[in-house]
């Protein structure tokens, strides 16, 4: 049983704080920055998971705390969809980067125009720009 | 211009001229896009490959993190409330 046990907790994904990647992309303590490296660089593959939101907040502080531009982050995202050891979304990461990087919008109005093209759903928002770019899946309530 | 035909097993051999463009080895992650209706091949750059890219002199704080994000949420929701 403990086996077997430790078998599942080995072959189960682990979750991704968004300071793990940020201190890789800022090297501010070389030391964890390093530390994440030799993490992110042993893992299996889709071994590392980092949720919806935890990509969300990553954007977020790229954007506002280290005020990088939309080129810049979406360099990072790229290369997060193209690590073999994080498990997320690629699909879903990659539509949302071509509506980031092709509309004046924020990451989340591309997530959920993303959402919305990919799964084929209504998207509600009094937001008139999401709303066109969503085509006529956009709806004002 | 190369040409490469697909095995039973769907593989395929990418040509000597084209994995050296694209340096390319073996055990290198390769990346498959789709672009209109063909297919894009480019070495994966992986995010370790952009440790230290980001080219600041800030410490990283949660709580200053936290704090940006916050300020930045509520100006794109005051924008939001301007301009609907």
């Amino acid at each position: 049983m403990q086996i077997i046990c430790q078998k599942i907790m080995q072959t189960k994904s682990k979750l991704l704080d968004a300071n793990i990647i940020l201190r890789l992309l800022t090297e501010d303590s070389s030391k964890q920055a390093e530390a994440v490296a030799s993490l992110i660089r042993d893992a299996r593959p889709n071994e590392l998971e980092l949720p919806d939101v935890v990509l969300a907040e990553i954007v977020w502080v790229l954007q506002s705390y280290y005020s990088l531009k939309k080129p810049a982050i979406i360099t990072s995202l790229r290369a997060l969809i193209e690590t073999k050891g994080i498990k997320l979304n690629r699909e879903l990461l990659g539509l949302i980067i071509s509506i980031y990087q092709d509309n004046n919008i924020s990451y989340i109005d591309a997530y959920l125009a993303a959402r919305s093209k990919l799964e084929n759903k209504l998207l509600y928002t009094f937001d008139q720009r999401l709303e066109q770019i969503t085509g006529s899946k956009g709806k004002t309530p | 211009m190369q040409l490469s035909t697909i095995t039973q097993k769907g593989q395929v051999t990418i040509p000597i001229q084209i994995r050296k463009f694209l340096q390319v080895t073996a055990d290198s992650q390769v990346v498959f896009i789709k672009v209109a209706n063909k297919v894009e091949l480019h070495k994966a750059v992986d995010i370790v490959q952009l440790k230290g890219s980001i080219d600041t002199t800030k410490k990283y704080s949660d709580k200053e993190a936290d704090k940006s994000v916050a300020d930045y949420l509520s100006k794109d929701h005051a924008d939001k409330i301007k301009t609907s």
